[in-house]
């Protein structure tokens, strides 16, 4: 169960509003139907990553958004036919990394963030999800919510398939700064994360 | 009393001097400035906040005894010189020039920075990329490259560092730096991945003054820094800057170029004895380290260096500003004019080339010039692949007909050579053992000579054929249609010469897996094993059936599992190691593995055979793949448990030393710096030349046999007139090379011999 903790300033209620509504969310995890189908499009996935070359666990995984660019995904989704998409949000990219990193034997855990961004992004963002035939459930006023792959490496590094690039631990974005965030997975209670000390679980709110 | 900064330029390569005029202006106000270039092309010169400006001669118009008497009595008065130019510094430095008012490192500290800075690199607890310079022989070079699936830079001793694609490649890069720089003093350096930092700092005869870091976050297309974030240095590397800038006795500004790899560690690209361009940056953060070098030079107190926040970010933008008055822009070349040199259209405003070219011949102390990092070259040396049998190459040349008498152009088949190296391979597969048997293909495009052909039946190999004629040529020295395996996209050109099936056959194509589906469907027993070539994710290629997206694997899937029942399934991955690098051919390897086991698991149709395709180079062959053999082999094993024949196909990587062409010299030309001669091979008969180097074999005297050629730039060219036709431009040739002389040209028992053509030779 989570509960919401803060280390910093609680000043937006907004903020907090929406942290009612994520509170029960679970990550993206895709439906696996337990037969060859599913079976091979992980295997497919896996065989797609080898050939990236990686030398570290979170380098050579840009083939995923590059593959599947970022856009709606129509969930509950499996994963004999999330292979089939065009394009796939933040929360399937982010399964794909883990599934794919799985096979390394990393630590892998979940990682969900609610990110401050303009209303303008949001607006624009929104309306490409309802173009696509999706809800834009992750979008509110100010915020919107998102997924990555977190690796303890000594402390926490959270990576974003989406963009390709590791999220900084102050929480600067180049489209907006995180607000908060929550860790999903793993044995350990806490997890560091720059400065922050993360309690696997729990919504933490960032600072600033 | 003023201070000069040289090296002014600014744009997309920029010197230092305009960013650290704003620190100084920006730390003292009414401090003269006083802007230093060397032609009217220096872009800096019409900044505002220079008080003046002083145009000197062109380098290579300089009296240099002049100029330095004349820099002495600029800083007379008390004045002090900032170099923002590397070869401006060396040659201050070397030459003592107004020591004590040139704020730069000494001879010695300069020596100990010099590329590639090895000594350095540990000093500073820096990873140290490889390198190789130039002048080793031709054959580790391209191993060097090859290697590392040519991510490989080729760098200047002072400036310039291009990446280099090839052998080929190499060799245009090399000849176009050398023309640039006149300097034969160049090395290729591994490609370090990961982001670009640097540390800049300054120093006063030994003292830190003041550091700041910077990760590069937009660079231009020059690799320069267009944007970054300053911040603090890490501790460790702080406290052995200290220690280098110490033990060194800097004076002057710095920077550290280094590359942070994805595990997290830092690589030295360089160090350089200036400030960076972007120096106003950390100065924006603040730390404004000119103001603190020129107060330490003028025995002011220094200014407060302020701590770092986080993040302190920083950018450039494009700027226009009036051209300074009394200096025009300079005229623009006619467009035929070459624009190496100064001036308005050069890539080096400043005439560094100019200056490199003075250094070279020897203005500074002889010791500057000589290559450096010993240690460096070794640790390279050690890594590059030993070439396949040198030995056994010289050796089988003497059991030829003496030279004098041997017909010229001709390849010779090195028979001691050819069993040397086909003979091992059939015991270390044997040696293997384990559930999966290992067995090698003789690649007959390779090399389709009979005698070959039949060694390698005679020692246990498969024959694959990529035509119905290679296919016939296997049959007639002897083999069995079961051991013969068909692949590439013409294997069925140009008409049937097998009548039963034969072992193995992978499509090319899903239109020729279609249409062999229903040969089979007709009851034609084409073969034991059938299956295609897989393209694995991440290789472009022209071949093999594309496993993405997702649609073409299903359809690829639903392929194999339309195969008769009775026909058994297999599958081919190929990628040349030899173009991709070591590293990237087992991760190839791996991704064609897991396809595999994702078909089988798709298909429903066990996989029960998996060929593994060549592209190796023989010194990669014998010092990389073969010591791995089990491992692949076990990993086969484990992810494919139907499997039971694994095939592996050397190609080039067993012929390519077992044929020498005997040609003759037939003529000599003096180039002043090199010698060029001219032999009656071709690239007719050697048209592979210019993908790797081939040793040239010359024989000694009495009993010292033949021996390869050393590596230098004369060059070996072949008898027709077209302007590639060149064996060889990396060796030094004897000082008694004469007209007459039969040399062995070496490493032609590939591509040499299967692409071999006529040429120049008259009537059909």
């Amino acid at each position: 169960m989570s509960t919401l903790t803060t280390t910093g300033d609680d000043r937006d209620v907004q903020l907090a509003s929406v942290l009612e509504l994520v509170r029960w969310h679970p990550i993206s995890d895709p439906v696996d139907h337990g037969s060859a189908c599913c079976t091979t499009a992980r295997q497919w996935l896996s065989a797609l990553h080898a050939g990236a070359v990686p030398t570290t666990p979170l380098t050579g995984l840009g083939w995923i958004a590059d593959m599947y660019p970022w856009g709606p995904t129509q969930w509950p989704i499996s994963w004999c036919k999330l292979v089939e998409q065009d394009k796939l949000d933040c929360g399937a990219q982010a399964a794909v990394a883990r599934e794919v990193l799985r096979a390394t034997g990393s630590a892998l855990l979940g990682v969900q963030l609610l990110i401050r961004a303009s209303a303008t992004d949001i607006a624009h963002w929104g309306s490409t999800w309802r173009d696509g035939g999706v809800a834009p459930t992750w979008l509110f006023e100010q915020l919107y919510y998102h997924e990555a792959v977190g690796l303890v490496d000594g402390s926490l590094v959270v990576f974003d398939p989406t963009r390709n690039w590791k999220v900084p631990p102050d929480g600067r974005m180049e489209d907006g700064s995180v607000a908060a965030i929550r860790i999903t997975g793993g044995d350990a209670a806490t997890v560091i994360w720059g400065r922050h000390e993360l309690l696997v679980g729990e919504w933490v709110l960032l600072a600033g | 009393m003023a201070v000069l900064l040289s090296g002014l330029h600014s744009g997309p390569n920029p010197s230092p001097g305009v960013g650290t005029a704003r620190s100084l202006r920006a730390a003292y106000p009414d401090l003269p400035l006083v802007g230093v270039d060397y032609s009217l092309g220096s872009s800096g010169l019409h900044w505002p906040e220079f008080d003046d400006v002083w145009v000197a001669p062109p380098w290579s118009d300089l009296d240099l005894e002049a100029f330095a008497d004349d820099i002495a009595g600029r800083v007379a008065d008390g004045s002090v010189w900032l170099s923002g130019l590397d070869l401006e510094t060396i040659w201050l430095a070397s030459n003592g020039v107004a020591t004590g008012q040139v704020l730069i490192p000494s001879v010695a500290a300069l020596r100990s920075v010099k590329k590639p800075a090895a000594a350095v690199a540990d000093a500073l607890g820096l990873g140290a990329p490889l390198s190789l310079p130039l002048s080793a022989p031709a054959t580790d070079l391209a191993a060097f490259g090859r290697t590392r699936g040519w991510k490989v830079w080729l760098k200047g001793p002072f400036y310039e560092a291009q990446r280099v694609a090839s052998w080929s490649h190499l060799l245009i890069v090399r000849d176009q730096m050398k023309a640039v720089w006149g300097s034969d003093d160049l090395h290729l350096q591994a490609h370090v991945a990961g982001h670009e930092e640097s540390v800049t700092f300054a120093a006063y005869q030994g003292v830190l003054l003041g550091t700041c870091a910077m990760t590069k976050v937009a660079a231009t297309g020059e690799g320069k820094t267009w944007a970054g974030t300053a911040s603090e240095v890490d501790p460790d590397l702080l406290a052995r800057v200290t220690q280098f800038v110490a033990d060194t006795g800097w004076t002057g500004g710095a920077e550290i170029e280094m590359v942070r790899d994805p595990a997290g560690r830092l690589w030295l690209l360089e160090v350089n004895p200036r400030f960076p361009a972007w120096i106003h940056g950390a100065t924006l953060a603040g730390r404004n380290l000119p103001a603190a070098l020129v107060a330490a030079g003028l025995g002011w107190d220094l200014p407060e260096q302020r701590e770092l926040a986080a993040a302190n970010q920083f950018s450039r933008v494009v700027v226009e500003v009036p051209v300074r008055n009394g200096f025009r822009l300079p005229a623009r070349p006619e467009p035929s004019a070459p624009t190496s040199g100064a001036g308005g259209g050069s890539k080096h405003p400043s005439g560094m080339t100019d200056l490199a070219r003075l250094l070279e011949r020897g203005l500074t102390p002889s010791e500057w010039a000589r290559p450096q990092g010993t240690a460096v070259t070794e640790t390279a040396a050690a890594t590059v692949p030993v070439t396949a049998d040198d030995h056994l190459v010289g050796a089988a040349l003497m059991s030829f007909r003496t030279p004098a008498t041997t017909e010229t152009p001709q390849p010779v088949l090195l028979e001691e050579v050819a069993l040397a190296r086909l003979g091992r391979l059939a015991p270390q597969l044997a040696a293997l053992g384990g559930p999966v048997s290992v067995r090698a293909a003789y690649s007959i495009k390779t090399n389709p000579d009979l005698r070959l052909l039949a060694l390698a039946r005679a020692n246990g190999f498969l024959a694959e054929a990529i035509s119905q004629l290679e296919a016939k040529s296997a049959l007639d020295v002897g083999y069995a249609e079961n051991e013969v395996v068909l692949n590439g996209p013409g294997k069925w050109w140009p008409s049937p010469a097998t009548s039963g099936p034969v072992r193995a056959v992978f499509c090319d194509s899903m239109t020729e897996l279609s249409a062999l589906t229903k040969r089979l469907e007709g009851g034609e027993a084409v073969a034991s094993v059938v299956g295609v070539r897989l393209r694995p994710p991440g290789i472009k290629s022209r071949f093999g059936v594309p496993v993405t997206p997702w649609a073409s694997f299903l359809d690829l899937s639903e392929g194999l599992r339309q195969l008769p029942s009775e026909v058994e399934v297999g599958l081919h991955f190929h990628a040349a190691q030899s173009f991709i690098g070591v590293d990237r051919w087992w991760a190839s390897f791996e991704a064609g593995l897991r396809c595999a086991v994702a078909l089988e698991q798709a298909s429903g149709r066990p996989i029960v055979c998996f060929d593994v395709g060549g592209g190796w180079y023989p010194e990669e062959w014998d010092s990389i793949l073969i010591p791995r053999l089990e491992e692949l082999t076990t990993r086969v094993a484990k992810a494919l448990p139907n499997c039971r024949e694994l095939i592996i196909e050397p190609g080039k990587a067993l012929v390519q030393p077992v044929v020498a062409v005997f040609t003759t010299v037939l003529d000599v030309h003096d180039e002043g710096d090199s010698v060029d001669v001219v032999v009656d091979a071709a690239i007719a008969e050697l048209p592979d030349a210019g993908s790797h180097p081939h040793r040239v074999f010359r024989r000694g005297d009495g009993a010292s046999g033949w021996l390869p050629m050393g590596p230098g730039r004369d060059r070996v060219l072949g008898r027709s007139c077209m302007e590639h036709d060149v064996l060889s431009s990396s060796v030094s040739l004897p000082a008694d090379v004469a007209v007459g002389e039969v040399w062995a040209v070496a490493d032609a028992g590939a591509y040499d011999q299967s692409m071999a053509y006529r040429f120049a030779r008259g009537g059909s």
